[in-house]
C-alpha cells in the first residue's frame, strides 16, 4: 500500500515536469443557429484527448491548461445535430458555437456526457464501451470482477453475486433501470436477477451510499443503466451474440427501438436468451452445472414540452443447476468431500439439468414521470412494482420428485417523489421521499418466515460548485416497520403463531468535496455514512444452508448496523498517464456477522457445524487503484490492485470470506487499420489472486485455496460489410487451462474452478 | 399536464390493485426427506427368542431437541442377525413409511455401519441391490469380548449411478451414533 502513495504523488509530479507550454484554453457558448438563444447542458468534448465539458446555464464551456496545437471538438446536445469543428490553441481561444436543431432524418444526435449531480462525489467506476462489450455473455458478477475492488462470490459456475469492498448481499444495492433491485438477497446462493444486457453502462458506487440510495448502502450500489429513448431515430437495433467454449455457452440478445414523426413517442423492445451446459474445469466436467435464462424488457416513453413519462417492464426467467456433489452438509459429509481432490461424480458434455436446481422469475414495472417547471426545477414521481420469486428444488428421493422444497415470493413496491431544483448561485440539489412496502410469503421448508414491511425515507442532496471546487453534502431519513408471521417452533404445526414486530429508525449524513488541480487531474475526499436494518434471514433464519455447508441460526433481537465510510482518492483522465487511486476506511458498528461457532446441531443426518449471526463493531480497510500509461503511440499498459482488510474490533480477529489481494497487468497493442477492419485492439492480461492468509484457522472448514495466476487475452475490432459494421470480440480466459481454486467460492471444498474459456462475441447495430 | 394528471391516477389505480393481494395462511410444516426414526433389530443366531430392538428418534427435525439415541445393549461374542426394521417420519399422519422407499430405490442407497472401538462389533451386510452392491437393510453382526463403545449407523443417498459399494459418494440421508454395551446379561 505505500507504493500506491508514492505513485499517488507520481501523478501530481509528472504532470509538473511535462508541463511545457501548456498553460492555454479554450472558451466559448453553445447557442441554437435559429433563434440565438444559449444551450445549457451541450456536451463538449476534446476528441483525442476525452475530455469533456457541459456547457453550463449560460451556456458557457471552457477547458483550461491545454497545451499549444490543434484540437478537435466535438459538441453536441439532444434535438440538435452534433458538429466536430477544428481549431488551432495558441493563446486563449474564444468561440461561439452554433447548432441546428435535428428535424430531418437523416441527422443523428449523439447523447454524450451525463447530469453532473447524478451520482456522489465518492469513488465511482464504469463499465461500459469495449470493457462492458468483453464482459457480454457474463453475469453481472463476473463482468464487475473487471474493476478495482470488485469480486464475485460463487456458488459454483452458474452462482455469482457482486462483492464490493469485501461486502455482498444485503450490503451491496444493485439499481435496475433505476429500480431498487429487491429479491432474497440475503442468500450468498441467490444471484442478482438482472439481465447485463440491459445495459449500456455499469456504474458502481464504492463505500457507504445511504444519503443517495438508502438504507443497505452500506458497501456500496450498483447501477445498471440502460441507453436513454432515442425520440429522434424512426428506427434502429443492435444483435450481440456470444459462445464461450467452457460451458458451450450461447446468448443471443436482440434490441429494437424507435420513434414516431413527431418526436414525442419512443419505444425499446430488448429480449436476451442464454443457455449454457455443464462447466468444466482445467481437468474435468462439473456434473449439472447448466443453466439457461431468458429476460425480456419493454420500454415506452412519451416526452412532449416539459412533460416526460416512461413505462418500463421487464422479465428475468432463469433456471440454474447445482453442482451435483456439493449437494451435502454434515460435517462428516464435508470432512469427506474436502478428503477428495476430486469430485466423486464427474459431468459429460450436457444441457441437462436436473436436481439440485434453482428456478427463479423476477418481474419489474416501473412507471417514471417528470415535470421541468421553469422557473423552479424538475418534479419527479416513480412507481415501481417488483414480484420475485425464488424455487429451490433439491435432490430427493423419487416419491418427492415433483415439487419444491423452499419457495419464496417477495413482492415489492416502491413510490419516489423527488424535486431537482434549479441551480442557486452556485448550488445544485434534489430532495425526494421515498416509500416501499413488502411483502414475502414462503412455501415448502421453513427458512425465513412470512413478513409485511413498509419504509419510509426523506431525503436532502446540495452540491455547491465554483472553479475548481465541488462539495456536496446531503442527509436522509428512514423509518421502517417490519411485522413477520411464523410458528414460535417453525417445525411444529401445533405450535402457535406469532407475530413479532420490529421498528427501526435512522438518520444519515454526507459530505464530500472535490478539487480540480488541474484539467483531468481531481482529488476528492468524502465523509459518509450508510445504515441497514437487519435481515429478515438475519432474525429469523433457521436451518441448514446447503451452500454454506452448516446450520444457520438468526437473532430475533438484532438492532440496525450502522457505517461510517472514509474515502479519498485521486483520478486522472489526461496525459500519458491515467488512472485512478483510492483509499478507504470503514467504521461498522453493530455490524451483523454470521459467526462459525465451535457448536455442533445434531439432526438426524449427523452433525452440522453451527453458523450464529451476531452484531460486532467490525473495520474494514483498503484501497484500489488503476493506472494506465501510454508506453507508444500504439502501446498501453494498465495495471489494477485491490485489497481490503477486515477485521473484528473487540478481538482483533480477522473476518471469514474476505476477498484475497488482487493484481492485475493488461498490455494493449492498437493493431494498424485495415481497408475493412478498424478500431483492432489487441491486449494481453495476467490477474494474480494471492492466498488469504488474514483467517481464523479454527472458524475454516478447510484453509483458504492457494494463490493463482491466470493468464488471458482479448480482441476487438470493427470490421466493415458494406453499410454495416460488424463488432467483432475474441477473448480468452484462462489460457493456460489453470486448476485452481478460489476463496470466495462456495464450492470451493469441492471442485476446481473454472479452465480454460474462449469467447467469441458479435455485435451488429442497424 | 392533462396527460401527467392521466398517468398519476394510472399509477395510484396499479398500486391499489397489487396491494390489495394477500396471503393469510402459513404454509403446512413440510419437511421433505425427513427420517425421524430409525429401529435397528438384532436376532441371536443361536436363539430366536433373544431379540434386541433399538430406536434412535428425533421427532422434531432439525433443531429444537437434540435427538433420543439407544442404547444398544448386546452379549460378548455372540453372533446376531441384523435387519433395520423401522425408518420413518413421524411427523406424518400417519407415520410415512421410508424404509419401503429405500427398498424400492436400493441401487441408490447405502447403510454404513461403523464401530468404535473396531473390534467391539463386525459387521457384514448381505443384502444386494440389483448391481449387486451391499444395500446394508439386512447383515449379520458378531460381538467381540465384553466393552463399550458406539455403533454409528448412517444412510448414505447416492443416486445418478454415484454408487459404488464405498461410503463416500453421495449426501446423508440420516446418521445415529447408538451407545454401544458389550457385556453378558445379569
Amino acid at each position: 500500500m505505500r507504493y500506491l502513495l508514492i505513485l499517488f504523488n507520481l501523478f501530481i509530479f509528472t504532470e509538473l515536469s511535462l508541463a511545457q507550454n501548456c498553460d492555454f484554453s479554450i472558451f466559448g457558448t453553445v447557442k441554437d443557429e435559429v433563434d440565438g438563444k444559449v444551450l445549457p447542458g451541450a456536451s463538449v468534448k476534446l476528441i483525442k484527448e476525452n475530455q469533456i465539458a457541459v456547457s453550463e446555464i449560460d451556456g458557457h464551456f471552457h477547458f483550461y491548461k491545454l497545451c499549444q496545437g490543434n484540437y478537435n471538438l466535438e459538441v453536441s446536445f439532444v434535438g440538435y445535430s452534433s458538429k466536430i469543428i477544428s481549431i488551432d490553441v495558441k493563446g486563449k481561444t474564444d468561440l461561439t458555437i452554433s447548432l441546428a436543431p435535428s428535424s430531418s432524418l437523416l441527422s443523428t444526435v449523439k447523447i454524450i456526457g451525463s447530469r453532473v449531480n447524478e451520482t456522489p462525489l465518492q469513488s465511482t467506476a464504469r463499465l461500459k464501451d469495449r470493457e462492458l462489450a468483453l464482459t457480454r455473455g457474463e453475469s453481472l458478477g463476473e463482468s464487475l470482477k473487471k474493476i478495482p475492488g470488485l469480486n464475485s462470490i460463487q456458488t459454483g459456475p452458474s452462482v455469482s453475486k457482486p462483492v464490493i469492498h469485501g461486502m455482498h448481499s444485503n450490503r451491496v444495492l444493485i439499481f435496475n433501470s433505476g429500480v431498487r433491485l429487491e429479491g432474497q438477497q440475503w442468500g450468498s446462493e441467490h444471484a442478482p436477477e438482472v439481465d447485463p444486457f440491459l445495459a449500456h453502462e455499469i456504474k458502481v458506487i464504492k463505500g457507504a451510499a445511504s444519503v443517495q440510495y438508502g438504507a443497505d448502502a452500506v458497501g456500496g450500489v450498483i447501477l445498471i443503466e440502460p441507453a436513454s429513448l432515442d425520440y429522434y431515430n424512426r428506427f434502429k437495433g443492435e444483435v450481440d451474440f456470444a459462445a464461450m467454449s467452457n460451458n458451450q455457452m450461447g446468448a443471443l440478445s436482440t434490441k429494437i427501438e424507435g420513434s414516431n414523426q413527431t418526436n414525442t413517442f419512443a419505444w425499446r423492445l430488448q429480449s436476451t436468451l442464454k443457455q449454457a451446459g455443464n462447466a468444466k474445469t482445467a481437468d474435468y466436467i462439473l456434473d449439472n452445472t447448466a443453466f439457461r435464462e431468458l429476460n425480456g424488457s419493454l420500454t415506452l416513453g412519451y416526452q412532449k414540452g416539459h412533460f416526460s413519462t416512461e413505462l418500463f417492464a421487464s422479465s428475468f426467467n432463469t433456471k440454474l443447476g447445482i453442482f451435483t456433489a456439493s449437494n451435502i452438509g454434515s460435517t462428516t459429509d464435508l470432512e469427506e468431500a474436502i478428503q477428495q481432490t476430486r469430485p466423486d461424480v464427474i459431468g459429460e458434455r450436457s444441457y441437462r439439468i436436473d436436481r439440485p436446481y434453482q428456478d427463479v422469475q423476477h418481474q419489474t414495472v416501473k412507471l417514471k414521470s417528470s415535470y421541468l417547471f421553469d422557473e423552479l426545477g424538475k418534479l419527479g414521481l416513480q412507481y415501481s412494482f417488483q414480484r420475485n420469486i425464488r424455487e429451490e428444488y433439491s435432490l430427493v428421493r423419487a416419491s418427492n420428485r415433483n415439487n419444491y422444497q423452499l419457495q419464496f415470493e417477495l413482492n415489492t413496491q416502491n413510490l419516489d417523489l423527488y424535486f431537482e431544483h434549479k441551480p442557486i448561485g452556485n448550488f445544485n440539489g434534489k430532495f425526494g421521499l421515498t416509500g416501499m412496502f413488502q411483502q414475502n410469503f414462503y412455501d415448502g421448508s421453513y427458512l425465513i418466515p412470512f413478513f409485511d414491511s413498509y419504509n419510509t425515507g426523506a431525503y436532502f442532496i446540495e452540491k455547491w460548485s465554483k472553479n475548481q471546487w465541488e462539495v456536496e453534502a446531503g442527509f436522509r431519513f428512514d423509518y421502517k416497520y417490519m411485522q413477520a408471521r411464523l410458528r414460535e417452533n417453525p417445525r411444529n404445526s401445533n405450535s402457535p403463531i406469532i407475530t413479532p414486530e420490529f421498528n427501526f429508525t435512522q438518520t444519515v449524513g454526507t459530505l464530500g468535496a472535490s478539487y480540480l488541480l488541474k484539467q483531468g487531474l481531481k482529488v476528492h475526499a468524502t465523509v459518509a455514512q450508510a445504515w441497514r436494518p437487519p435481515a429478515i434471514s438475519e432474525l429469523f433464519i433457521d436451518g441448514i444452508v446447503q451452500a454454506q455447508a452448516a446450520y444457520v441460526i438468526g437473532d430475533r433481537n438484532l438492532k440496525e448496523e450502522s457505517s461510517l465510510n472514509l474515502s479519498t482518492g485521486i483520478s486522472k483522465t489526461a496525459g500519458k498517464l491515467t488512472g485512478d487511486i483510492s483509499f478507504y476506511y470503514d467504521f461498522n458498528q453493530d455490524y451483523i456477522y454470521l459467526r462459525p461457532t465451535q457448536e455442533l446441531i445434531l439432526t438426524t443426518r449427523g452433525a452440522y457445524r453451527v453458523l450464529r449471526y451476531v452484531q460486532i463493531d467490525a473495520r474494514f480497510y483498503g484501497a484500489d487503484a488503476f493506472l494506465a500509461y501510454q508506453l507508444h503511440k500504439n502501446l498501453n499498459v494498465s495495471l489494477k490492485y485491490s485489497g481490503v482488510r477486515a477485521y473484528n474490533k473487540a478481538n482483533n480477529s480477522f473476518l471469514e470470506l474476505i476477498p484475497a489481494d488482487r493484481t492485475s497487468a493488461t498490455l494493449s497493442y492498437k493493431i494498424p487499420d485495415l481497408k475493412f477492419m478498424k478500431s483492432n485492439l489487441l491486449d494481453f492480461n495476467v490477474q494474480h489472486v494471492a492466498q488469504q492468509t488474514r483467517v481464523n484457522p479454527n472458524a475454516e472448514p478447510l484453509l483458504p485455496p492457494a494463490a493463482y495466476t491466470l493468464f488471458g487475452a482479448d480482441f476487438t475490432s470493427q470490421i466493415r460489410f458494406g453499410k454495416r459494421v460488424l463488432g467483432l470480440g475474441l477473448s480468452a480466459q484462462n489460457l493456460f487451462n489453470k486448476s485452481y481454486r478460489d476463496y470466495l467460492n462456495n464450492f470451493r471444498y469441492f471442485n476446481d474452478d473454472l479452465g480454460r474459456n474462449i469467447i467469441v462475441r458479435l455485435n451488429m447495430k442497424f | 399536464m392533462k396527460n401527467k394528471f392521466k398517468f398519476l391516477a394510472f399509477a395510484a389505480l396499479l398500486i391499489g390493485s397489487i396491494s390489495a393481494c394477500k396471503k393469510d395462511d402459513l404454509p403446512e410444516v413440510n419437511e421433505d426427506e425427513l427420517i425421524t426414526t430409525v429401529t435397528l433389530r438384532f436376532t441371536n443366531t443361536a436363539n430366536a427368542n433373544d431379540v434386541v430392538t433399538v430406536t434412535a428418534r428425533d421427532v422434531d427435525g432439525d433443531g429444537g431437541n437434540a435427538p433420543v439415541i439407544g442404547p444398544l445393549n448386546l452379549r460378548p461374542n455372540t453372533s446376531y442377525n441384523l435387519s433395520v426394521s423401522q425408518i420413518l417420519d413421524e411427523t406424518e399422519n400417519p407415520a410415512e413409511d421410508i424404509r419401503e422407499e429405500i427398498v424400492e430405490e436400493d441401487y441408490e442407497h447405502l447403510l454404513v455401519y461403523t464401530a468404535t472401538p473396531s473390534n467391539l462389533i463386525t459387521l457384514n451386510i448381505t443384502d444386494r441391490d440389483r448391481n449387486n452392491l451391499p444395500v446394508g437393510l439386512a447383515g449379520t453382526a458378531t460381538t467381540g469380548a465384553a466393552g463399550t463403545g458406539t455403533l454409528t449407523v448412517t444412510l448414505k443417498h447416492q443416486p445418478d449411478g454415484l454408487k459404488n459399494g464405498t461410503a463416500t459418494p453421495g449426501s446423508t440421508d440420516f446418521e445415529f451414533t447408538f451407545p454401544l454395551n458389550v457385556s453378558s446379561p445379569r
